[in-house]
């Protein structure tokens, strides 16, 4: 909503009843509510969406992340509906969205990809996939996001966790085809911004460093990657360019890729929309990607060459959750009594509660991201820790203190890090112990509360509280 | 004398008044103490050397807190409550570990279930977990129908007593 209010296009936001509150629905233009047995069913109904289109009169719908954002069933219902789809082709959505697809298309192209194999029948998975190699990942065919993959070291638990990563794939992708590739050890999630227009231009807008993730959910991201060298970062960032030239991507998108050790990388999927950590890319770059968006959907063409995008500065960014890191992250809920953000030079919050929202287990336990923009890592570190230690969300359990811990974390501050990371140092994330008088200031500040306060003149000194009331 | 739980931690705490003086005594250390309001939920607090700010709410008896650059849960006991919440005798109930969607259930009220039966399977952090019986028995009431969405800690199963 603000990229479009600085482009003075109004906006239609649609929304379930749990978000009625959230910064987006109160900034709209205009509002519609969609219905649906679960607030999950109500966001994927392609047909209220398409009416709600129809009756506000938008020509036009943004498709964010997540629900239908890259479902290329509703990429082409918009387009029979004359209603322009702001992302790539159909078609090419349905060709990244498939990873056995993506995957065949790299191989035609040249790219360099992970040695794997995708099921053909049912029951030989299990044989096919140890072709591959130990240790290997196993994922669902439909998938992204991280969800429906499982780790298998060893032969002996394959059987079990090919049963466990089907039912949880056609959980969430109503798919249970599987896949299962060669798991690269101790690698480095790297993924590239690429931008093209309707008119053949493609550019790269730098990588990201996605590796400090938990369950491969990303935590915390940041630009550039601190990993590469000026040649691998050029090499990296073209073969995501020849990617997005040989599929005729239009729009934004995202090119992933996993760094081993060696330098060695490796196409691992194209997200056909934008990313969640975008933010950081808009800073070093200066490019606001939303409303580049809009431009291409809109028919312009890029409003610059590669030549002229210009790299400045380091963004971090840190995913700020309602979960218990002590409680193994399990997801809390609980009403946003205080909610104050920080209010640093070089911090950028993107939230989606306010004060007096209600955190319920409905959706996506994300709350906010914290972004840091310094001049060099070092600054955005430091930038980072400020905005961590200053945020303030009272009512609701998070991982603020946390991330604050982890990005203190000395590995974290020289960058020797792989996606390991917070699996293998979690046990170490830990600020420093209050020292007893600390405590005792926070704990009186409570019991001060508690008290019923009255003007010190007005209380009378104990041995004359004693006395009982008396006449002269 | 008060003993507040902070973040789980008990510290024993006193405000003490001797004419306009304050003084605040932790852990039986005695130190000055003085405190003053900003803006509604803020706070300075000064006890002895320390000068701090704190940013705090109350709600249903506990106080959300944010001082040092973290966030606190502190909750004073009253010694005339009982600590502790009493869901229930858990071996009659089965109680969501963490908040989340029903994704099937496999029983109705009047089944015979054992010990580590499967009764509910439930979607929570983008995992599947499944809710067992915590002793043999018989079912007295399913709560949730499939879809429902439940908090950490809601009733899911009841066995018969």
């Amino acid at each position: 909503m603000k990229t479009l209010k600085a482009l003075e296009i109004p906006g239609v936001v649609i929304y379930h009843a749990a978000d009625a509150n959230s910064p987006a629905v109160k900034t709209a233009d205009e509002t519609v509510e969609l219905f649906g047995s679960t607030p999950v069913a109500a966001y994927l109904d392609i047909d209220a969406i398409v009416e709600a289109c129809k009756s506000t009169g938008a020509n036009a719908v943004h498709p964010g992340f997540g629900f239908l954002a890259e479902n290329g069933k509703f990429a082409r219902r918009l387009q029979e509906e004359n209603i322009i789809f702001i992302g790539p082709k159909p078609n090419v959505i349905d060709l990244m969205g498939n990873k056995i697809a993506a995957r065949s298309f790299a191989i035609e192209n040249d790219i360099p990809i992970v040695p794997s194999v995708t099921q053909t029948g049912s029951d030989a998975f299990a044989k096919e996939a140890e072709t591959v190699g130990f240790p290997l990942l196993l994922k669902a065919a439909a998938g992204g996001g991280g969800k429906g993959m499982n780790i298998v070291r060893q032969a002996s638990e394959l059987e079990a966790a090919i049963k466990l990563t089907r039912s949880e794939a056609e959980r969430a992708f109503g798919d249970g085809t599987l896949y299962a590739e060669r798991y690269v050890e101790q690698p480095r999630h790297i993924e590239v911004q690429i931008l093209a227009d309707q008119h053949g231009n493609v550019v790269h807008l730098g990588e990201r460093e996605c590796s400090i993730q938990r369950r491969f959910q990303k935590v915390v991201e940041e630009a550039p990657s601190p990993a590469l060298t000026p040649e691998l970062r050029a090499e990296i960032c073209e073969t995501a360019v020849h990617i997005a030239q040989s599929s005729n991507y239009q729009n934004a998108g995202t090119v992933e890729f996993i760094l081993a050790p060696n330098g060695e990388f490796f196409f691992l999927e194209m997200n056909t929309r934008l990313q969640v950590e975008h933010p950081v890319t808009e800073l070093v770059t200066g490019v606001d990607l939303v409303a580049e968006q809009i431009r291409v959907a809109n028919g312009e063409p890029l409003p610059f060459t590669q030549a002229e995008i210009q790299f400045n500065g380091h963004a971090i960014e840190c995913r700020l959750y309602a979960e218990d890191p002590a409680d193994d992250f399990a997801p809390t809920t609980g009403p946003i009594l205080v909610y104050e953000e920080p209010n640093c030079e070089g911090i950028r919050v993107d939230s989606g509660v306010e004060a007096g929202m209600r955190v319920t287990s409905a959706f996506d336990p994300m709350l906010a991201k914290l972004i840091a923009y310094g001049s060099d890592r070092a600054a955005a570190i430091a930038l980072l820790k400020e905005g961590l230690s200053s945020f303030v969300l009272l009512g609701c359990q998070t991982n603020i203190d946390w991330l604050h811990a982890l990005i203190s974390h000395p590995d974290f501050a020289t960058a020797d890090f792989h996606t390991g990371f917070i699996a293998n140092k979690m046990d170490e994330f830990v600020l420093p112990e209050l020292t007893t008088q600390q405590k005792g200031a926070l704990a009186l500040a409570v019991a001060l509360q508690e008290r019923p306060l009255s003007s010190p003149e007005l209380q009378p000194l104990p041995m004359h509280a004693a006395m009982g009331g008396w006449r002269n | 004398m008060a003993t507040i739980l902070l973040n789980e931690e008990p510290i024993e705490t006193i405000v003490r008044q001797f004419g306009d003086s304050w003084f605040g005594i932790v852990e039986g250390e005695t130190g000055p103490l003085a405190w003053e309001e900003i803006t509604p939920n803020h706070f300075k607090i000064w006890l002895g050397d320390e000068e701090t700010a704190v940013t705090l709410v109350e709600h249903n008896g506990t106080y959300f807190v944010h001082g040092y650059g973290r966030s606190w849960t502190i909750t004073p006991q009253n010694p005339l409550t009982k600590a502790g919440a009493g869901a229930g005798d858990s071996a009659n109930a089965a109680i969501a570990p963490m908040p989340g969607t029903v994704v099937s259930i496999n029983v109705q009220a009047g089944d015979e279930v054992t010990q580590g039966s499967i009764m509910m399977t439930i979607e929570s952090m983008k995992m599947l977990t499944d809710i067992t019986a915590p002793r043999d028995g018989m079912v007295e009431e399913v709560h949730l129908a499939e879809g429902a969405t439940f908090d950490k800690g809601a009733t899911l199963v009841t066995l018969e007593a």
